[in-house]
């Protein structure tokens, strides 16, 4: 992946186990949120090959992407602040459910951030950072995604906030064949959380392995993950 | 009583016409955060089309949903042909591609069906309704254009506000990239936006027809009162659209009921200042999230080998090496006139003329970044000025060339203060506007102005023998090599870096200290002032100065020829003027070896100029300029490179416009 002279991602070979967390950790620049965008297809690589669930998704639309199942939370929230709290998740399943489906999928989402079911009719520019958050990750699990990628869920967030996302991520994970792909910063957090790790420096895997193994290599860790 | 009566009522019938077309600019401004100034053209030509079928023996009703349908498709395949390749690119391109395709529609238009205007029926009768026993001037018809647009305006909001395909489209206009993360297909919802702006667009043009002189022209003034109302209403919203048309109308009604009507487009330029002062982002809107932008601009190649010889060769100091220059261009050029005949020494002063008002364009639009539509409006008050103090006064030639640089920077002055508020669409529609509410200022004090006569100018006498053609040729060319010689300069100064910084980002150039409106102000006076240089000049060079020297078609070809010499250069700026004087002439030889026609010769420059505006922003935003840099950059670099030269950087000429903002961080 490049853009123009500048190589962000040079070569790099993952795999992502379905029911399991797998942390993208590294410094800035590394090349973190470019895989992701690679693989949403926000960004077309020079070459190589996305493969899900035996499909090839190199070359495809972003929207197609989406509608094979990954759902791209991305860097910053990105939730649409012009539209409604409601209708930020109705967006998300416009494609995928019936209108009685739907209804339920809505409520269910409440359910999950009740704190978000009082504002379902507000604008989400009035919501806070962890609100909207809470908002994004609602909206990209509506859609029941096969993938889901996060980038830097933590971003802006108070230790507690993530601590409690971070939590609610593992349970809805956890004996699903949903795959999650987590970015962040924050790799101390992100290794509790994560069963696989992989660690990029300048747009190149250095390591993957099981997260337990690289939060037990201190040396890696004061290398690349700053703790 | 009764005027008062008939007026409103006539405002309000026409309000809602610019209610009707200020929807179909909102649903684009929307969707894509541009304006298009061709979608008044686009209704101009659907309802030529129903014209022809009217008159092919076609039910009116039939045409009337054809023509929408037509609307329809043509909305969207300016979407897909024009405005798709230049997604990602500043808000500048649009503005100039839109009017590109103006020109064109509007010169296809005169070419096919001719320039007078013709009748068109109205659906329902035209004589006013009887209330009581007094009759109003409110028909049957004016009834079924309330009636209509009533029904597109709650159409248009029930889609948004309750269907999912509403929610669909708001959310890419809003969102586009979130939203195509969650599986929304944007680029087909784009396009259905400008698509059903077709269908606005398309009913404005077939409700104009009947009440107005239909020919290619009559919805230019439609569009601009469109685009006020557009603009009181927040551009955002229908609701606004219609409360927006309501109030332009009403205000040109009464403007042209009790002041006359060649004042209504000076009225409505007074509306749309106040309200952009006001409130810039229109009444009816949520203030605006902070929107970036980058503007056109000639990249610098990295100095090549041949470069480095050339600059050793000239001096270092700007002021000096541009005077060097300045000198050698004259000597060049005074080789050139002593050698042709006196016809096309006069050519070669119309060249310098136009290259003085090109340059100020350049600085304005490619070095400040703002976009004006309505240059011919600054040439024009130059010319009558200079024009005013030759007929009345027996002052100085310097004198009165300097008092029209000054009325024109005043004007400038005036204009430049509520655009420091502005950006690209917004100052692009009130430059437009500025451009079609000055020449009938003209006419309306015909004593003063001459009228359609003019006023006559006189060339101080030469001296010796030299023929006058000639000798104007050398007012001109010494007027053009001076104001190039002190804009480069001003360009290479403290002045030059703030235009830009202000250009590149308004916020990081005011928290370095640079008090942006003030840049922005200056820069409009300087180019405003060179623009009434060049105007005197034009009026020098004609002999007469009336109202038919600058109509709109000016403007755009001024903005057509910077924007094809490079915008943001100076040195392109010669390209630009050698083809603004010699199209017209290539363009009427044209059409006279393929017989189309006189009526075809005299629209074939306009679509040219249409063509190149268009193809120049998609294709190769630098210009000429740009190009001729690029290629020099690539010769150069050819050969061994200086062993302590600068670093090379990529050159990618159409890239200019991606800069470091719109680029993927």
């Amino acid at each position: 992946m490049s853009y123009g002279a500048i190589d962000a991602l040079r070569s790099v070979t993952l795999t992502a186990r379905p029911g399991a967390i797998t942390a993208i950790l590294g410094a800035n620049g590394a090349g973190k949120t470019t895989l992701l965008r690679t693989i949403s297809g926000l960004v077309k690589p020079r070459a190589g090959s996305i493969r899900f669930s035996g499909e090839e998704l190199l070359g495809r639309a972003v929207e197609d992407i989406a509608r094979h199942g990954v759902a791209h939370v991305p860097e910053g929230r990105g939730v649409i602040a012009e539209l409604t709290v409601e209708e930020n998740l109705r967006l998300a399943t416009l494609w995928c459910m019936g209108h009685r489906e739907r209804q339920g999928a809505i409520e269910a989402t409440f359910e999950l951030f009740p704190r978000l079911s009082r504002f379902r009719r507000r604008h989400a520019s009035t919501l806070s950072g962890g609100e909207r958050q809470m908002l994004v990750i609602g909206r990209a699990l509506i859609s029941r995604p096969k993938l889901l990628l996060l980038d830097e869920p933590s971003l802006g967030l108070a230790p507690l906030v993530t601590a409690q996302l971070m939590a609610l991520l593992r349970d809805h994970t956890q004996g699903t064949d949903m795959t999650v792909v987590l970015v962040e910063q924050n790799a101390r957090s992100a290794l509790s959380v994560s069963q696989r790790a992989v660690v990029l420096n300048l747009g190149e895997v250095v390591v993957s392995d099981e997260a337990a193994t690289i939060a037990a290599d201190s040396g890696l860790r004061h290398h690349y993950l700053g703790f | 009583m009764g005027l008062f009566v008939n007026i409103t009522l006539d405002g309000i019938a026409n309000g809602m016409i610019f209610a009707a077309l200020a929807l179909a600019l909102v649903l684009i401004f929307r969707a894509t955060r541009i304006v298009n100034f061709a979608q008044g053209a686009l209704g101009m030509m659907t309802t030529f089309i129903a014209s022809s079928l009217l008159d092919r023996g076609v039910g009116y009703w039939w045409a009337f949903l054809a023509v929408l349908a037509v609307g329809f498709v043509m909305g969207a395949m300016v979407e897909r042909l024009l405005i798709r390749p230049l997604q990602g690119k500043s808000e500048l391109n649009p503005v100039i591609v839109t009017i590109g395709l103006l020109v064109v529609l509007e010169g296809l238009a005169g070419t096919i069906y001719g320039n007078s205007s013709r009748g068109f029926p109205a659906a329902y009768s035209q004589s006013g309704l009887t209330v009581g026993h007094t009759k109003i001037a409110f028909s049957h018809f004016d009834v079924f254009i309330l009636v209509s647009v009533l029904v597109l305006m709650t159409a248009t909001l029930v889609l948004f506000r309750a269907t999912s395909l509403g929610l669909r489209m708001r959310a890419s206009a809003f969102a586009g990239e979130i939203s195509r993360l969650l599986g929304v297909r944007v680029g087909l919802l784009l396009t259905l936006g400008w698509a059903l702006a077709g269908v606005a667009g398309s009913l404005a043009g077939l409700l104009v027809a009947p009440t107005s002189s239909f020919g290619p022209y009559y919805m230019d003034l439609v569009l601009v009162y469109a685009f006020t109302a557009a603009v009181i209403g927040g551009l955002e919203s229908p609701v606004g659209a219609l409360i927006g048309g309501l109030i332009t109308g009403l205000s040109i009604s009464y403007v042209g009921g009790y002041l006359g009507s060649g004042l209504q487009p000076l009225g409505a330029l007074v509306l749309l200042m106040v309200a952009l002062m006001a409130r810039p982002e229109g009444i009816f809107a949520r203030p605006p999230a902070r929107r970036v932008t980058t503007v056109p601009t000639s990249p610098r190649p990295a100095l090549g080998r041949a470069q480095w010889i050339l600059r050793l060769r000239l001096p270092t100091q700007p002021l000096v090496r541009h005077v060097v220059l300045a000198l050698g261009g004259a000597a060049i050029l005074y080789l050139i006139t002593s050698s042709l005949s006196p016809y096309n020494d006069f050519e070669v002063g119309e060249i310098a003329l136009y290259v003085i008002a090109l340059a100020g364009l350049s600085l304005l639009t490619g070095v400040n970044g703002q976009i004006s539509l309505g240059h011919g409006a600054f040439m024009a008050v130059g010319a009558y000025a200079a024009a005013l103090l030759m007929t009345h006064t027996h002052l100085n030639f310097l004198v009165e060339l300097l008092a029209s640089i000054g009325a024109a920077g005043l004007l400038g002055l005036v204009i430049g203060i509520p655009a420091t508020r502005l950006k690209g669409p917004y100052l692009a529609g009130m430059t437009l506007l500025l451009a079609l509410a000055l020449p009938p200022i003209a006419d309306k004090w015909s004593t003063t102005f001459g009228g359609d006569q003019g006023l006559t100018t006189t060339v101080p006498t030469a001296p010796g023998t030299i023929n006058p053609e000639e000798w104007l040729a050398w007012i001109q060319i010494i007027g053009a090599l001076i104001v190039l010689v002190l804009l480069a300069n001003l360009l290479r100064s403290r002045f030059g870096r703030s235009f830009r910084a202000v250009r590149d980002d308004e916020i990081a150039a005011s928290l370095s200290g640079i008090h942006v409106a003030r840049t922005k102000v200056i820069a409009f006076v300087i180019s405003a002032a060179c623009a009434g240089l060049a105007g005197a000049f034009l009026g020098l060079s004609t002999g007469v100065v009336n109202t038919g020297e600058f109509p709109l078609t000016l403007s755009i070809q001024l903005l057509a020829a910077m924007v094809l010499g490079g915008t943001g250069t100076l040195m392109g700026m010669w390209w630009g003027a050698v083809l603004l004087v010699y199209l017209p002439q290539w363009s009427t030889s044209l059409s006279g070896d393929f017989n189309l026609g006189s009526g075809a010769s005299a629209y074939l420059a306009t679509i040219i100029f249409g063509v190149v505006l268009i193809v120049v922003m998609i294709a190769a935003p630098t210009g000429i300029q740009g190009g001729l840099r690029w290629g020099w950059g690539r010769l150069s670099a050819l050969g061994p490179r200086p062993r302590l030269g600068p670093p090379s950087v990529p050159e990618r000429p159409g890239e200019a416009l991606h800069l470091s903002r719109t680029a993927e961080k």
